[in-house]
């Protein structure tokens, strides 16, 4: 299967930012590719705030001096501002709050997105940051929430019972004026399976931060924990989770790939963690090698289907359709779990919120309850009528003039 | 321009330094939102937003600024003052004296 002919200029800009940020020598070679991106400057950026790479296609951006950069620049410069102010607004509320977990003796371990930044990119303003994350013993759960109460967060259940959370989720969120907090005490959901990494506090490295000494997981762990995130349902194929993984293994190239593979394994995961290097090497062009990849173990037919999915979705108009992306995330899934059996058996024991929240219905209304116990029939006849609706929708026979032919974002 | 005006910055403001920039943001309830950023991306706006400390005037300011950099008087003049009126009115820095 030719892989880099299968995507447009745009992708190749991108793909090559990743792999040679920060080179100057290469700025030739960037004018050229910006040259060629396609005239919808608009879709491009779309593309990229989908993605949550705005402020990396940003700052790559601000090397070249051609028209057309700076047409890309000026069209992102707000959002990326906006980024950059809220990444700066996050940073400062970290710092207060871990100054005070630590005065507390709290043990944590700081996640993603703050953590990303100070190890493995150059500052705050080349990735998005959303909300601070963090990980505590599940021990230790009610006096973090008491701390928290104490400087003024509030805790928000989202109108779900609090129930929901402790049980089928693995974080729980509050909120202080702008800040998102997500409280972790485990890195996934625990349905179908408990995710069990016995040396994930053990295994974790220390990193100065602003005078603060903090733990981040190890770079196996985080690349596990990255894998995991692809199986939540809100952004599928989202390319900032696939840069956080280029970023990490531009930086640590000692990954134990023995340790990753035996922790993937032993938690069914393996799909999860192959699917992440796979777009990372077809969308990024991440050198990640045959030989690597051939150790997870994926069958042939998996394989390719996972290959197809990424090549003609990680661009695609269908990203920016709720019922098409939800479609996309529900195939997806059959492919992120190592066997048929852990899929059903997630849907099996899916909670009632949960369920809801991906058909967008109210979470305890009656209407809910019934049609969740009938969830084994609602899904496949939603997804069949969303198929066939589409079918009839292409072939033109349907009058909504919102739906248009459905196209690939690229030719071959 | 009144040139015996002293400005504080406002320490509901986080001045964050980024590559070759400072980019000002609101980090208190009562500041506005992430909208009322400002980027100082020259080499002068980033001294005059060092030199703004409670202590030094306007005055004091500009003759600092005309001996550090090569710029004439009355440009500097001109931009100093809606320089410190920008700041104002996305509230980054307060009055102190006059």
């Amino acid at each position: 299967m030719k892989l880099r002919n299968s995507f447009c200029k745009e992708v190749s800009y991108i793909s090559f930012l990743s792999r040679v940020h920060g080179n100057d020598t290469i700025k030739e070679e960037l004018e050229k590719l910006v040259e060629e991106i396609e005239n919808n400057l608009k879709r491009f950026l779309n593309l990229c705030q989908y993605h949550e790479i705005v402020p990396f296609v940003y700052n790559n951006l601000k090397r070249i001096d051609t028209p057309k950069a700076k047409n890309l620049l000026e069209l992102f410069k707000n959002y990326y501002y906006y980024e950059v102010s809220r990444a700066i607004y996050l940073e400062n509320e970290y710092f207060a709050l871990i100054k005070k977990l630590q005065e507390e003796n709290i043990d944590f371990i700081s996640l993603k997105g703050i953590a990303f930044y100070k190890d493995i990119y150059p500052d705050l303003n080349f990735r998005s940051m959303v909300d601070i994350d963090i990980l505590v013993h599940e021990g230790d759960l009610k006096r973090v929430e008491e701390i928290l109460k104490e400087v003024g967060y509030e805790k928000d259940l989202e109108g779900l019972s609090e129930d929901y959370w402790l049980k089928d989720h693995c974080h729980l969120r509050f909120r202080r004026d702008k800040v998102l907090l997500e409280i972790h005490w485990d890195l996934a959901f625990r349905i179908p399976r408990e995710i069990k990494i016995p040396q994930l506090w053990e295994r974790t490295k220390e990193i100065e931060f602003n005078g603060f000494k903090i733990k981040t997981l190890s770079p196996e762990d985080n690349i596990i924990c990255l894998a995991l995130h692809q199986r939540r349902f809100n952004k599928p194929l989202c390319l900032k989770n696939v840069l956080d993984l280029v970023a990490l293994l531009n930086k640590y190239k000692d990954i134990d790939w023995d340790y990753l593979i035996e922790i993937s394994y032993k938690n069914g995961m393996l799909s999860s963690v192959y699917f992440l290097l796979l777009q990372a090497k077809l969308v990024l062009e991440a050198p990640i090698s045959e030989a690597l990849l051939s150790q997870f173990k994926i069958s042939w037919f998996k394989r390719n289907l996972m290959a197809k999915i990424i090549l003609e979705n990680t661009f695609s108009e269908k990203l920016f359709d709720d019922e098409k992306r939800k479609s996309l995330y529900f195939k997806l899934n059959f492919l992120l779990y190592d066997n048929l059996f852990e899929f059903l058996k997630y849907l099996s024991w899916i909670p009632q919120e949960k369920f809801a929240k991906f058909c967008k219905f109210e979470p305890y209304a009656q209407k809910t309850k019934i049609i969740y116990k009938l969830r084994w029939f609602y899904l496949p006849i939603k997804i069949l009528n969303n198929w066939c609706i589409s079918k009839i929708r292409k072939e033109g026979y349907g009058k909504d003039k919102n739906l248009q032919k459905e196209s690939q974002l690229c030719s071959a | 321009m009144e040139k015996i005006k002293i400005y504080k910055k406002n320490p509901n403001f986080v001045a964050r330094k980024i590559a070759d920039e400072i980019i000002l943001v609101p980090i208190k309830r009562e500041a506005a939102d992430f909208e009322a950023i400002y980027n100082l991306n020259n080499e002068v706006s980033v001294r005059i937003w060092e030199l703004i400390d409670g202590k030094n005037s306007i005055k004091e300011i500009k003759d600092k600024i005309l001996e550090e950099f090569e710029v004439s008087s009355e440009k500097l003049e001109k931009d100093l003052g809606q320089f410190i009126k920008d700041l104002e009115k996305i509230g980054a820095i307060q009055l102190t004296s006059k």
